[in-house]
C-alpha cells in the first residue's frame, strides 16, 4: 500500500507543472498573441477613456510578466496634481491628497522626466478639476459634489462618485513610489487562479462571476458526457470484442471500417443527421434544448434526468431522456470508432495468451472464452482509455451542444466568443483544461489501484 | 517474411502501386484513400485555375431559393440561391489550403524539435516533452477556438491556429523514433568513426524518420480537415462570404427545421470524404512503410 502511496503523490506532483505549462499557455494565446481582446469587445467609436477603463479593470494595463514601473504611488508633499497627459501643460484633472494610495497604471518617460499614470479604484472621492467633472457628468451616474474651492488661482470641486475609477498623470519626481514586482498580469490571473476566481465577463452583460457562468454549465456538459460514454462504451466494447473474436472475417472489416469512417464524420454533420431524421422527417424526437418548456426538475444536482428521478417527476424524466438520446448518440456514435478500435487490439492480445488457451482447453464455451474471461481482462486497458479520450470527449462536446442548443459549457464557450467577452473564454479554457487534467489524474490512480504492476 | 523482401526489392513507387496485390485489404484501403485525396487535391488546384469549372459563380445567386436537387442544380440551392455543387467545388480549395498549410505548419515546427529534444536530451528535452504533453492532453479543438478567435479569420490564421494543437503530435513521434534510431549500432558506429552530430542527425537519424512523418502527415490532414470544419462551424473560419463547406453547414443548420436537407447534407458529406482519404490513405500507408508495426 506504500507503493500506492508514493505514486499517487508522485503521479500528483507531476501534475502539477503539468497544469502550470496548460494555464500558461491560456494566457500566452489570450493576452501575448496578437489581438486586443478589450478592442475587439467594444463598439468602434467608443470614447478612449472608456476602452481605458475596461482595460484597468481587468488588470490589462499592468505589464505583462515582471513589474518594474512601481504598483503603488502616495504623494510626497501634502498634495500632488494629477493631469491629463504626461506634461505639465496637459490640463490639470485631479488632486491626490496627501496619505492616499492610488496604483500605477502606466509609465512613460518624456523630456520632462519620468510620469505615471495613477488610477483611483473604484469608488472616488476627492478634488477633481470642473472640466474633468464635467466629462464624469456624461459618462456617469450619481456623481455626488459636495463644496467648491479655490487652490492656486485654480477651481476644484470635491466630488463623491462610487463605482467609478479617476485617472491622472503625475510626474515620479513628486511621488513615493513603491514596487511590487509580481503585481503583474501574469502572476495576478495564476493567484486569482489559486483563488479559483476566473474573473468577470465584459459581454454580454458586464460583471457576471465567469465561476459562476461556468458552474451553472457544467451539469448540462456532465450528463451529456454521462450518456455519451455509456453509449460510446456500449457500441465500442462490443463491436471491438466481436470483432477480435471473429478476426478478419467480414464482421472484422466491417467494424475496422466503421471505427475508420465513424471517425472521419464530423461530429456535428453527424448530429445534423440525426436531427434531420429523427426529429424533422420522422418527428420522434425534440432536436433543441434539454427539456419541455416548463418541464425542468426542480435543481439538485442540476443533472435533469437524476433531478427528476429524486423529485419523482415523471413527465421532466421523459422530457429529459427524450431530449438527451439525439445529443448523446451523437457524440456517442462519434467516439465509439476509437473504442472499437482499441478494444480489438487489447482483445487480440488478451486472446492470445495462455489462460485463453487453457479456458479453450478446458472445453469452456467460446462465448465463455471471449466475453468472460479475455473481456474482462481487457477491460483494464479500456478504463485508461475512457481516461485519455476524454479531451476528445469535451472537444465533441462543444460541437454537439452547438449543434444541439444544448446549454453546456460548451456553448457557452461559443457563445462568449460570439461577443468577445474575452473573460469568460480564457476561464472556460482554464476550466477544461482543468478538468481534462483532473480526469487524467483520477483515472491514472483508479488504474494504479487496479493493476499493482503500474508504479514509479 | 518473403512478402517483405519483395517489398524491398520495388522501391518506393512500386511499393504504392502493387500495394493492393501486396497487402490485402490494407493495400486497396490505401489504394482508395489516395484515390479521393489525388481527386480532391486536382478539384482544388483545377478551381484556382480554371473558374469554368463549377457550372455557376459560387458566390451569387443563380436560381430560386431553397430549390431542391435538380438536373439545373446537382445538389440544389441554398437560402440566397446559390448553386450547392458549385459552393462545394470552390469550398475544396480553402480547406485544402487550410489543412495542409496547418500540417505544414505543425511539421516545420514539430519535426526540428522532435529531431533536437531526442538527440541532445537532458533538460531541454524534459522542458520541450512537458511543455508539449500539456498541449497534447488538451482538447484540441478548445485550443484551436481560444486561437482563432484571438487571431480573427482568414486563411493564414486559421492554420495557425490549428497548427498549433499538432505540433506536439509530430515532436512526440519524432522524439520516439529518435531515442530509438540513437541506440542502433550503426549510429553509435558512425559516432566512433567520428561523425559530427549533425552529420549523424541528417545521415542516420532522419531518414529513418520520414517514413513516420508521411503517415502522420496523412492523418494529420485529417485532422486538420475536420478541425477547420468545427472551427467554420462555429463561425470563426474565413471571411463568410467565401465558400467555405463548414461554414455553409452552420448557415444550413438555420433551415434545418424547414427539411431543406440538401443544404446540410452535401458539404457534411464532403468533409467526411476528404477527412476518410486522407485517414485511410495514413493508416494504408502505416501497414505498408512501416511493416515491423504491422496491425496485430
Amino acid at each position: 500500500m506504500t507503493s500506492l502511496r508514493a505514486y499517487i503523490i508522485t503521479r500528483i506532483s507531476l501534475t502539477i507543472p503539468m497544469i502550470l505549462v496548460l494555464v500558461t499557455l491560456v494566457f500566452v494565446i489570450l493576452r501575448i498573441m496578437p489581438g486586443d481582446p478589450v478592442r475587439a469587445t467594444i463598439r468602434p467609436g467608443s470614447a478612449p477613456e472608456y476602452i481605458q477603463e475596461i482595460r484597468h479593470n481587468l488588470g490589462l494595463d499592468k505589464p505583462l510578466f515582471l513589474n518594474f514601473r512601481g504598483s503603488w504611488a502616495e504623494a510626497l508633499s501634502s498634495s500632488v496634481v494629477l493631469r491629463d497627459g504626461p506634461s505639465s501643460d496637459e490640463a490639470p484633472a485631479l488632486i491626490l491628497e496627501e496619505g492616499k494610495k492610488l496604483s500605477i497604471t502606466d509609465r512613460v518617460t518624456t523630456l520632462e522626466g519620468d510620469w505615471v499614470r495613477l488610477a483611483s479604484g473604484r469608488g472616488f472621492e476627492g478634488l477633481i478639476s470642473p472640466q474633468r467633472l464635467d466629462w464624469l457628468r456624461r459618462v456617469t451616474a450619481g456623481v455626488k459634489v459636495l463644496e467648491e474651492t479655490t487652490i492656486d488661482d485654480q477651481r476644484w470641486v470635491r466630488v463623491e462618485i462610487p463605482g467609478r475609477e479617476i485617472e491622472g498623470w503625475a510626474p515620479v519626481a513628486e511621488l513615493k513610489i513603491r514596487t511590487n514586482i509580481f503585481d503583474a498580469q501574469y502572476f495576478n490571473y495564476l493567484f486569482s487562479l489559486l483563488r479559483l476566481d476566473l474573473g468577470t465577463s465584459i459581454a454580454p452583460v458586464r460583471g457576471r462571476s465567469v465561476m459562476g457562468d461556468l458552474k451553472a454549465k457544467f451539469p448540462a456538459t456532465l450528463e451529456l458526457s454521462i450518456f455519451s460514454m455509456i453509449i460510446t462504451v456500449l457500441i465500442g466494447v462490443f463491436s471491438g470484442a466481436y470483432a477480435a473474436q471473429r478476426r478478419r472475417s467480414v464482421a472484422d472489416y466491417g467494424f475496422r471500417i466503421y471505427s475508420i469512417v465513424i471517425y472521419a464524420l464530423p461530429v456535428f454533420w453527424l448530429g445534423l443527421m440525426l436531427q434531420l431524421i429523427f426529429g424533422v422527417r420522422l418527428g420522434w424526437l425534440p432536436v433543441y434544448g434539454r427539456t419541455g418548456t416548463r418541464l425542468a426538475p426542480e435543481t439538485i444536482s442540476g443533472l435533469f434526468v437524476l433531478d427528476s428521478i429524486l423529485t419523482g417527476n415523471l413527465a421532466s424524466l421523459i422530457s429529459a431522456i427524450k431530449h438527451l438520446i439525439l445529443p448523446s448518440l451523437t457524440l456517442g456514435l462519434y467516439l465509439s470508432g476509437i473504442f472499437t478500435r482499441l478494444t480489438r487490439g487489447n482483445m487480440l492480445d488478451v486472446l492470445q495468451q495462455d489462460f485463453i488457451t487453457a479456458a479453450r482447453a478446458r472445453g469452456l464455451p467460446e462465448r465463455v472464452v471471449v466475453y468472460k474471461h479475455a473481456l474482462k481482462n481487457a477491460f483494464i486497458p479500456i478504463l485508461t482509455m475512457i481516461g485519455l479520450q476524454f479531451a476528445l470527449l469535451l472537444a465533441g462536446a462543444v460541437l454537439t451542444e452547438t449543434t444541439f442548443s444544448w446549454p453546456g459549457m460548451g456553448r457557452f464557450l461559443v457563445d462568449r466568443i460570439a461577443y468577445r467577452d474575452f473573460p469568460s473564454i480564457q476561464g472556460g479554457v482554464v476550466f477544461f483544461a482543468l478538468l481534462v487534467t483532473a480526469v487524467s489524474l483520477i483515472v491514472d490512480i483508479i488504474y494504479a489501484q487496479v493493476d499493482p504492476r503500474i508504479r514509479y | 517474411m518473403d512478402r517483405a523482401v519483395a517489398v524491398e526489392r520495388v522501391g518506393i513507387l512500386g511499393r504504392l502501386t502493387s500495394a493492393a496485390r501486396w497487402y490485402g485489404a490494407e493495400g486497396y484501403m490505401t489504394m482508395v484513400g489516395g484515390l479521393i485525396v489525388f481527386a480532391i487535391i486536382t478539384i482544388s488546384l483545377l478551381s484556382a485555375f480554371y473558374p469554368g469549372m463549377a457550372p455557376y459563380n459560387p458566390e451569387k445567386s443563380v436560381g430560386i431559393p431553397f430549390s431542391s436537387p435538380s438536373r439545373q442544380h446537382l445538389m440544389g440551392t441554398d437560402n440566397l440561391g446559390r448553386d450547392i455543387f458549385s459552393r462545394i467545388i470552390y469550398g475544396a480549395r480553402v480547406v485544402m489550403a487550410v489543412a495542409l498549410l496547418a500540417s505544414a505548419f505543425s511539421a516545420a515546427v514539430g519535426i526540428p524539435l522532435g529531431l533536437l529534444s531526442g538527440f541532445l536530451g537532458g533538460k531541454m528535452d524534459r522542458v520541450l516533452s512537458l511543455i508539449m504533453d500539456s498541449i497534447y492532453s488538451f482538447p484540441g479543438l478548445i485550443l484551436a477556438i481560444a486561437m482563432a478567435a484571438m487571431l480573427g479569420p482568414g486563411v493564414i490564421n486559421m492554420s495557425v491556429a490549428i497548427a498549433v494543437v499538432y505540433i506536439p503530435t509530430y515532436f512526440r513521434m519524432v522524439r520516439g523514433q529518435v531515442l530509438s534510431v540513437k541506440e542502433e549500432l550503426y549510429v553509435e558506429a558512425a559516432r566512433s568513426l567520428g561523425a559530427k552530430a549533425t552529420t549523424i542527425l541528417r545521415l542516420y537519424v532522419f531518414p529513418n524518420v520520414i517514413p513516420s512523418v508521411v503517415v502522420v502527415f496523412s492523418v494529420n490532414i485529417a485532422d486538420a480537415i475536420l478541425t477547420e470544419a468545427g472551427l467554420s462551424f462555429l463561425g470563426l473560419g474565413i471571411d463568410p462570404s467565401l465558400p467555405d463547406w463548414g461554414y455553409d453547414l452552420s448557415r444550413g443548420k438555420a433551415y434545418l427545421p424547414g427539411g431543406y436537407w440538401w443544404i446540410i447534407t452535401f458539404p457534411g458529406m464532403m468533409i467526411a470524404l476528404v477527412a476518410l482519404g486522407f485517414s485511410m490513405l495514413g493508416e494504408g500507408l502505416n501497414e505498408i512503410l512501416n511493416p515491423r508495426l504491422t496491425e496485430r
